[in-house]
């Protein structure tokens, strides 16, 4: 199983990397790591962050598996867009157009609650900087 | 955690209840255990089983807890009482699912989460789309019910 | 003439006029009910916007008048069920997390000082919650 670290804010949670869901996006998006850039929370999509991903192989990635709600500890990605988005509550992928569909990339298993409370506080406290790194595998 | 034990046709799966999302649903979904009830596969949901509860404090739940639209597989959710579908559902996706009635989307509690290797159970869900309906048992682990 | 209000937001100034006509009691209830004062942050499903929740307007029984769906920029627009008071700068729409498009009261709409007021609502959304005061501006 491979393993990211993902760090906001001096927390650190570990997300795994949801392979068999998305083999395609989860490949190119590991490819991609590490990513340092800056998160800032969603105005359409509810109780998430997101951030912007650089073109790549991930661009060339169409959707696998997409959904429109993302439980809350999910990492989703929506290649063409450039867009990943991390939930810590209730959230679903939206636009101004109304739901839209990503892929689920990775999903928060480690220190959890600490890293969700984080990106809560975003929504008071505004941009923070956020990395991701390979963890294992 | 507590959790569940699901069997359909010969195959059991342990599911996590996920009360830190719903745990209210998940409470009183527990209280209603066991629950043998027929399993159908959906119309209009996509990659998806249901069932409904006709009886226990399941029925008392009226608000949804963490609603989503889109049904993860190996995800158990359900669908409180309402005024027109006096039955709580439980739906089981296996493939790509969202929650939906003929007229539009709609949203579920998610109550649960597949633990260990799901392709056994998934098998025997998506055989539900062509085999038809079939009987589905839940029944609470022990520690659910401590 | 219509009963204006003033907005002070992290030391940026503008006013507005009340839909006293289009929306009586919403206007007349968020009149009493100032001066507020609280953090505007920015909303996290209803796009281009700010808002404050008023706890003392939140009442299920004032009815949506002047009802809009998609809020138009330097509108506010109030949602009874939460007392929402939202400033909306861009493309804006009453949304929730089970709701994607639901209704609101258009109960004010700015008119001075409106630009440097809307860039402040904006700058929410990524330097987080700022504080604000809305209060009436008597006449002189």
């Amino acid at each position: 199983m491979k393993e990211i670290a993902i760090e906001v804010d001096g927390v650190v949670g570990l997300a795994e990397l949801l392979e068999s869901n998305a083999p395609k996006a989860a490949a190119a998006f590991w490819a991609s790591l590490p990513i340092a850039t800056t998160l800032t929370h969603t105005q359409w999509s509810g109780r998430a962050c997101g951030f912007s991903l650089d073109g790549g192989a991930l661009q060339k990635v169409g959707l696998e598996h997409p959904v429109c709600s993302l439980y809350p500890g999910t990492l989703g990605v929506h290649p063409e867009r450039g867009e990943a988005l991390l939930s810590y509550g209730p959230s679903e992928y939206r636009s101004e157009l109304g739901p839209e569909y990503l892929t689920r990339v990775a999903r928060v298993t480690g220190n959890r609650e600490a890293l969700l409370a984080v990106l809560s506080r975003m929504h008071d406290e505004g941009d923070k900087r956020i990395t991701l790194r390979r963890n294992s595998g | 955690m507590p959790s569940l034990e699901l069997e359909v046709d010969g195959v059991t799966a342990r599911f996590a209840l996920r009360d830190d999302l719903a745990p209210q649903t998940v409470r009183a979904l527990v209280a209603s255990l066991p629950v043998e009830t027929t399993l159908r596969h959906c119309r209009w949901s996509g990659d998806a089983c249901f069932a409904e509860i006709a009886r226990g404090p399941i029925l008392e739940i009226s608000a949804l807890e963490s609603g989503v639209t889109s049904i993860y597989p190996g995800t158990l959710v359900l669908r409180p009482a309402n005024a027109i579908a006096p039955t709580a559902e439980i739906l089981i996706a296996y493939g790509d699912a969202e929650y939906r009635w003929p007229t539009s989307r709609m949203y579920v509690t998610p109550v649960g989460e597949v633990q260990g290797d799901p392709s056994a159970l998934f098998k025997v869900l998506a055989k539900t789309s062509s085999a038809g309906q079939t009987t589905v048992r839940l029944a609470a682990l022990k520690e659910a019910v401590a | 003439m219509s009963r204006r209000i003033k907005i002070q937001l992290d030391g940026v100034s503008g006013s507005g006029y009340l839909h006293e006509e289009a929306a009586p009691t919403t206007a007349a209830r968020f009149w009493a009910a100032l001066p507020i004062e609280g953090t505007l942050r920015h909303v996290r499903w209803s796009g281009d916007a700010g808002y404050i929740l008023a706890s003392e307007l939140a009442d299920e029984s004032i009815p949506i008048e002047h009802a809009v769906s998609f809020y138009p920029p330097g509108s506010i627009a109030f949602r009874p069920e939460h007392g929402e008071i939202a400033f909306c700068y861009g493309q804006a729409q009453a949304r929730d997390h089970m709701q994607p498009a639901g209704r609101a009261s258009h109960l004010a709409t700015l008119d001075r000082n409106v630009e440097a007021l809307l860039e402040a609502v904006a700058s929410t959304r990524r330097q987080g919650g700022k504080p604000i005061r809305i209060e009436r501006e008597e006449a002189k």
